[in-house]
């Protein structure tokens, strides 16, 4: 446990901006994108090891992928889901990541 | 061309059997598609955007790309050096074997399902052009990529069934 003392010189009021980040207050989908070329049986697979979804719910946010040409496979903070698009671009998915609508 | 067959061995081995003259050059096209500078089709469909945000982008290719990169890299390498130990079967006498550690398979399969995305993103394949029956490719290159495409989907079927 850290023992360090506070930074801030007595007498000063340290003020804590309660003005949202815009770039991180809302979450962010982590969306996959349809390809001709990716085999089903893959791309429910990766969402099996990426995310830990049982085979049911991979494999419905696949046919969600084939059939309406995208998904959203995750939805959270930034960090975590640039770590998702990062991880689901190695297994060669088409992945982006879009802040979610206000 | 025979049928492929990936067996586990005990000892976390896997063992990829039934490899005739045609699967022999099939394989080995793999990592020879991978290594080298692609062409920008093909980056674009590997290596996309992840958002419309510029500056999240700009950091994206400085950071992660090279990282995706290299990772691909020591994949595909890997399978090369798997199929260099390639040898005889000597159940089957016209056709070939390779086993190698169960851990190698991730490397096995991302290397091949790389290598169909970029053929696919090099001769711009529809998904009409994968279902539609294939045709005899003869001289002509894009119906005999799509046809590798779908050669190099069973291995990768094979792979996904079998491996741990």
């Amino acid at each position: 446990m850290s023992t360090a003392s506070p930074t801030v010189a007595p007498g000063v009021i340290e003020t804590v901006s309660d003005k949202p980040q815009p770039s991180l207050d809302r979450p962010w989908n982590v969306v996959v994108h349809n390809d001709p070329i990716n085999l089903m049986t893959f791309v429910t697979m990766v969402f099996q090891r990426v995310f830990g979804y049982p085979r049911q719910k991979a494999g419905r946010l696949m046919m969600e992928v084939h059939t309406r040409g995208r998904s959203i496979v995750w939805t959270g903070g930034h960090e975590q889901a640039e770590h998702y698009v990062r991880i689901l671009q190695q297994y060669h998915l088409w992945t982006t990541m879009e802040r979610v609508e206000s | 061309m025979t049928e492929l067959k990936l067996q586990r061995l005990p000892r976390g081995r896997l063992c990829l059997s039934g490899i005739d003259d045609g699967w022999q050059w099939v394989l080995a096209r793999v990592p020879a598609l991978l290594a080298g500078d692609q062409p920008p089709a093909v980056r674009e469909r590997l290596l996309p955007n992840p958002s419309n945000n510029a500056e999240i982008n700009r950091d994206w290719r400085e950071l992660v790309v090279p990282e995706l990169e290299a990772l691909w890299k020591v994949n595909y390498e890997l399978m090369a050096a798997d199929l260099a130990r390639l040898e005889a079967d000597p159940d089957q006498s016209d056709r070939a074997r390779i086993t190698f550690p169960e851990n190698h398979a991730a490397a096995w399969i991302s290397a091949i399902n790389q290598a169909r995305l970029a053929l696919g993103a090099r001769w711009n394949v529809t998904g009409a052009d994968m279902n539609r029956p294939l045709r005899k490719p003869g001289s002509d290159p894009r119906e005999h990529d799509i046809l590798l495409i779908h050669l190099l989907a069973s291995a990768l079927q094979l792979f996904i069934e079998t491996s741990p």
